[in-house]
């Protein structure tokens, strides 16, 4: 059997005063277009960012394609939500996709001609190579969701993990980006995304990860897509387990209970 | 010196009386401060009062004087102030820099400003410049009956203002959008509070100096905020924190003067005073305070522990030797003796050839394991995660469950008898013992 | 110093000042100097402009980080480094020196105070759980209060306040260019090696931690920066000023390109501008009025009036969402 794309052990997240994420186990085979869903609050950007280490877990283990983060951080392409973004850096679209070479560039080298032309070339494959002077806030939230991708693609990587890139997008973004990323998946590359649209997932992805602060399935679109389990991810049954995540959080930090 | 001539004294009153109520109305001032998130912005007002300061200075100069009166130094500060406020929010909104940035650039510049007057005033009329730099780091013994007059009557304008529209600046405080959206009056009072920030920055000038305003317009609030969330309490604690600094800052520095003939500026010394309350009160807040939460947080270990422990030895037919329980439980010989101690001291352990538990450890021991099993039956029906995945969870969760969740759960789970691994859950009437 | 020839620049106005500059710098090139040394109003400018340049190279990443008020907060607790130096230094060396620029011993103070102060300042901000700005704002006035106590008790004698806060560019003397000089070139040279990890963690630090570049160790090194460029400054120009010339470059160079390196060279051309245009008039000033004065903040006041005449044009809604709060 060939290596998980990622697996995960155990995950545990505490976040300020509420306990997240709580024990999430999975096994996600490679080359799948992989959507995390669940409803908001659930904790989905909290696990991408805990899978990542960008946020310490309280415990757990996570490898990708069988080794830590930090053999495989070069092969992983990390895309944050738009709001996170500062827009008003004084940057231009081209700048942004030459930043996915950084990683390998090393700490004293400088992007050479090769690699500009590799960002552009990578601009050409989400169409925006007519902008690569603008600056990056002059732009669409489509466009802008392609850059980074087009910045994703400059990185070579293997492992994709996006959040929420179908946000506020326009049409024609989102089919150039979902065109994009059925390319990626066949070149086997697989690609995790924080979605919210129901009918999208079931009718272009492969695996879902049904996510309300602990992991209510994870598996093949057939399988998961029983209203049994998405009434359960998106129902409101979980009252009794986030008042206990709740106590737990508090507990451990030393906070009353009152 | 008696305690009460630093209030009655000619010379003493004004600097105690003066510094308290100044202080008082700048911390009543930084809980809105606090709340709004503004911190940063008294600094930036304070240093953009300057120039004000200095044209004021000019002025005076001008008109033949050679010390600047408060009744033309506060207005031209006000107006340098409010000048400052409105650039701030146009480069903000009009250009691409980050109110962070716009309010070091204000503050920086203004200040510039300021000190090119200062360097004209300092070769045109070094004496008058030389009042001038009392406005840096304050001169507490400046302050005379005017000032305390001033001072207490702002003091009693802001507590009127604050307690007549209480319901109004709460709600603006705590929703400012909503409030924007449904009410009439969102700009007035959001003007009042800048209104009221300045002026207690222009105010406090004389007393604790242009630099270290922004200090009271902090501190106190932080440390109110440890002990309640409750605004009108804040209100209180904070004025009450801004009173006590100044109070002691004044004391300290006049029984050193006394004594040691140390001069302590006394400006400084309240900022010092505040701010160390407020970092006393971030560590030892009974309820917030740091070193309250470790200790709580180590109590809770020591009682989930101490739970692990009943919950072992309820699983066991025979007394236990200590070697098997601390190999069991993982701890240190130490940490385990206390333990037992402590439950011996409870009556729940007793020790006959090995350690076992009393009747009243029974229960206890067997509660722990029935939350333990009712929590993992819960997750297996509920979240249908797996037997075999559900023992860790419930080994935090066992501790923490309420009563009330209990009661919840057994309902939920309709009165289960057993987990899913098929071990017998202890019913409520067997394990229920008196609180 | 001796001066074997008279300084050619008293009596000049603002537009002499820049011919008799001229002409010594083609001396320069052509060799034939009159006067082979270096005048006080060039000695000014070669520190000025060193400092300038160090400001500018920190100072473009302060603003994009959004650290600027940190760098206010550093330039304060710096005051605490400066004075428990100097009763350093007092207690060894017994004699009061005035002239502080040129010790090691401020440049490590310096460093202690920055490290110090953002160390006591994330503590608050990890552990305790405080705001950011709330922390700053308590670690900085505190130790500036006890700054000022220090030296109001100890060192009331030694002008070290006024110096700090208003700077004395006409104490400037030769043997500070050097030291100032160094600076701006470790900057320079720090600034032009991590280039790509100074930009990349100042604009997507999740980014940043995922290719290796640590933002928490670009963070710490731009406040060492920040410190020993305030440390350097203070004396010439003065603790708050260093922040205007951190900010106000950028800020003007903001208003008038999208891009980069523009807005990093450009802000060094017009610091470096300013510094020529403020010795110009502080020079003329000397001359018609007999009055001297700061240097330091008139360069500052040069560069905010340029601001507001360039925001007065250039000014306008630049982002399609109001992402801008209000104060």
């Amino acid at each position: 059997m060939r290596t998980s794309a990622l697996q995960i052990e155990h995950l545990m997240v505490n976040y300020e005063k509420s306990c997240i994420l709580f024990d999430i186990c999975l096994q996600v085979p490679q080359g799948q277009l992989v959507a995390i869903l669940g409803p908001n609050g659930a904790g989905k950007t909290t696990f991408l960012k805990s899978t990542l280490g960008l946020l310490k877990p309280l415990s757990g283990k996570v490898s990708f394609l069988g080794d830590s983060f930090k053999k495989m951080r070069s092969q992983i392409a990390y895309m944050p939500q738009r709001d996170s973004i500062d827009w008003d850096f004084p940057m231009s679209v081209l700048d942004l996709v030459l930043m996915g070479c950084y990683g390998r560039l090393g700490l004293f080298r400088r992007p050479s001609k090769s690699h500009r032309a590799e960002a552009m070339h990578c601009l050409e494959k989400v169409g925006m190579q007519n902008y690569s002077s603008r600056q990056i806030n002059q732009l669409s939230g489509g466009q802008k969701q392609r850059i980074f991708i087009a910045r994703a693609l400059m990185q070579k990587a293997t492992l994709f993990f996006m959040d929420e890139p179908f946000s506020g997008v326009d049409q024609s973004s989102e089919q150039i980006i979902m065109n994009t990323l059925q390319e990626l998946k066949s070149q086997g590359k697989t690609i995790f995304v924080v979605h919210h649209d129901l009918a999208q997932v079931q009718r272009s992805f492969d695996w879902v990860i049904l996510l309300n602060h602990s992991l209510v399935a994870a598996g093949a679109v057939a399988d998961v897509f029983t209203e049994e389990l998405i009434e359960r991810a998106y129902g409101k049954k979980q009252q009794l387990f986030d008042q206990a995540s709740q106590l737990v959080t508090t507990k451990t930090q030393g906070y009353c209970a009152k | 010196m008696t305690f009460l001539e630093f209030f009655t004294d000619p010379l003493l009153r004004g600097p105690m009386l003066g510094a308290i109520f100044i202080c008082m109305s700048t911390s009543v001032i930084s809980v809105f401060v606090y709340v709004q998130k503004r911190t940063l912005v008294g600094e930036t007002l304070s240093h953009a009062t300057y120039p004000g300061v200095l044209l004021a200075a000019l002025f005076t100069l001008l008109f033949g004087g050679t010390e600047p009166a408060s009744f033309v130094v506060v207005p031209c500060a006000f107006v340098a102030a409010f000048f400052g406020l409105w650039l701030i929010n146009r480069i903000t909104r009009k250009s691409a820099a980050t109110n962070d940035s716009a309010l070091t650039f204000v503050l920086a510049s203004f200040f510039a400003v300021g000190i090119t007057l200062a360097s004209v005033i300092q070769a045109v009329a070094p004496a008058t410049f030389q009042k001038i730099r009392l406005f840096f780091y304050g001169q507490t013994a400046s302050l005379g009956d005017l000032q305390i007059i001033s001072y207490a009557l702002f003091l009693l304008s802001i507590v009127l203002v604050v307690s007549l529209f209480f319901k109004e600046f709460k709600l603006l405080l705590f929703d400012r959008a909503f409030t924007r959206l449904t009410t009439p009056y969102f700009a007035l009072f959001d003007s009042l509070i800048l209104c009221l920030i300045v002026f207690s920055v222009v105010l406090a000038m004389k007393s604790v100096g242009v630099i270290l305003v922004s200090g009271m317009l902090i501190g106190p609030a932080v440390a109110a905020r440890q002990y309640t969330h409750s605004l009108v309490k804040m209100f209180i604690l904070s004025a009450l924190f801004g009173a006590f600094s100044a109070f002691f800052g004044n004391i300290l520095s006049l029984y050193l003067s006394d004594r040691f003939l140390i001069s302590l500026p006394t400006g400084p010394t309240i900022v010092i005073i505040a701010q160390s309350i407020a970092l006393f009160s971030l560590f030892f807040a009974p309820k917030r305070g740091v070193f309250f939460r470790k200790v709580r947080v180590a109590l809770f270990r020591f009682k989930s522990m101490q739970e692990n422990l009943l919950k072992f030895l309820w699983a066991q037919k025979a007394a236990q030797p200590f070697s098997a329980l601390s190999s069991r439980l993982g701890i240190s010989a130490l940490f385990l003796r206390i333990i037992l101690w402590d439950l011996s001291r409870k009556a729940w352990v007793t020790f006959d050839q090995g350690y076992l538990l009393t009747q009243e450890g029974k229960k206890r021991g067997g509660h722990i394991v029935r939350l333990h099993r009712l929590w993992e039956l819960y997750l297996v029906k509920d979240f249908h995660v797996s037997a075999d995945k559900v023992h860790k969870s419930a080994e935090q969760i066992e501790h923490i469950l309420t009563p009330e969740l209990e009661k919840e759960l057994t309902q939920f789970l309709h009165n289960p008898l057993s987990d899913p691994h098929n071990q017998p859950i202890p019913s409520r009437a067997e394990v229920s013992y008196a609180e | 110093m001796l001066s074997n020839f008279a300084n050619p620049y008293t009596g000049q106005t603002f537009f002499g000042f820049f011919a008799v500059l001229l002409k010594r710098l083609a001396g320069l090139v052509t060799g034939t100097l009159e006067a082979n040394q270096l005048f006080s109003d060039e000695i000014q400018l070669l520190c000025l402009g060193s400092i300038a340049i160090s400001c500018a190279l920190v100072g473009i990443f302060l603003v994009l980080r959004k650290k600027t008020m940190v760098a206010n907060a550093l330039s304060h607790t710096i005051l605490l480094g400066i004075v428990i130096a100097f009763l350093v230094m007092r207690i060894f060396q017994g004699a009061q020196s005035d002239h502080l620029m040129s010790t090691p011993i401020l440049l490590f103070a310096a460093m202690v105070a920055a490290l110090l102060t953002t160390f006591c300042s994330e503590f608050l901000i990890q552990k305790v759980r405080l705001q950011e700005d709330v922390s700053i704002g308590i670690i900085f006035t505190l130790f500036f209060a006890v700054g000022v106590v220090l030296l109001t008790l100890f060192a009331r004698s030694a002008h070290l306040g006024t110096e700090i806060v208003m700077g004395s560019v006409d104490a400037l003397q030769q043997k500070d260019i050097a030291p100032s000089f160094k600076i701006c070139l470790i900057n320079l040279v720090i600034i032009l090696f991590f280039f790509k990890e100074f930009k990349v963690s100042a604009f997507d630090s999740s980014f940043a931690r995922i290719i290796g570049v640590g933002p928490l160790f670009f963070h710490y090194l731009l406040m060492v920066q920040t410190s020993v460029v305030s440390m350097i400054s203070f004396q010439a120009i003065g603790v708050v000023m260093v922040l205007a010339f951190f900010v106000a470059p950028v800020m003007i160079m903001r208003l008038l390109t999208d891009r980069l390196l523009p807005l990093l060279f450009g802000s060094i051309a017009i610091s470096l501008a300013s510094c020529l245009f403020g010795l110009a008039l502080s020079r003329h000033i000397l001359t018609i009025y007999q009055v001297g004065l700061s240097t330091g903040a008139m360069i500052v006041s040069s560069l905010f009036f340029f601001y507001l005449l360039l925001f007065a044009i250039k000014g306008k809604r630049l982002t399609i969402s109001d992402q801008h709060s209000t104060i």
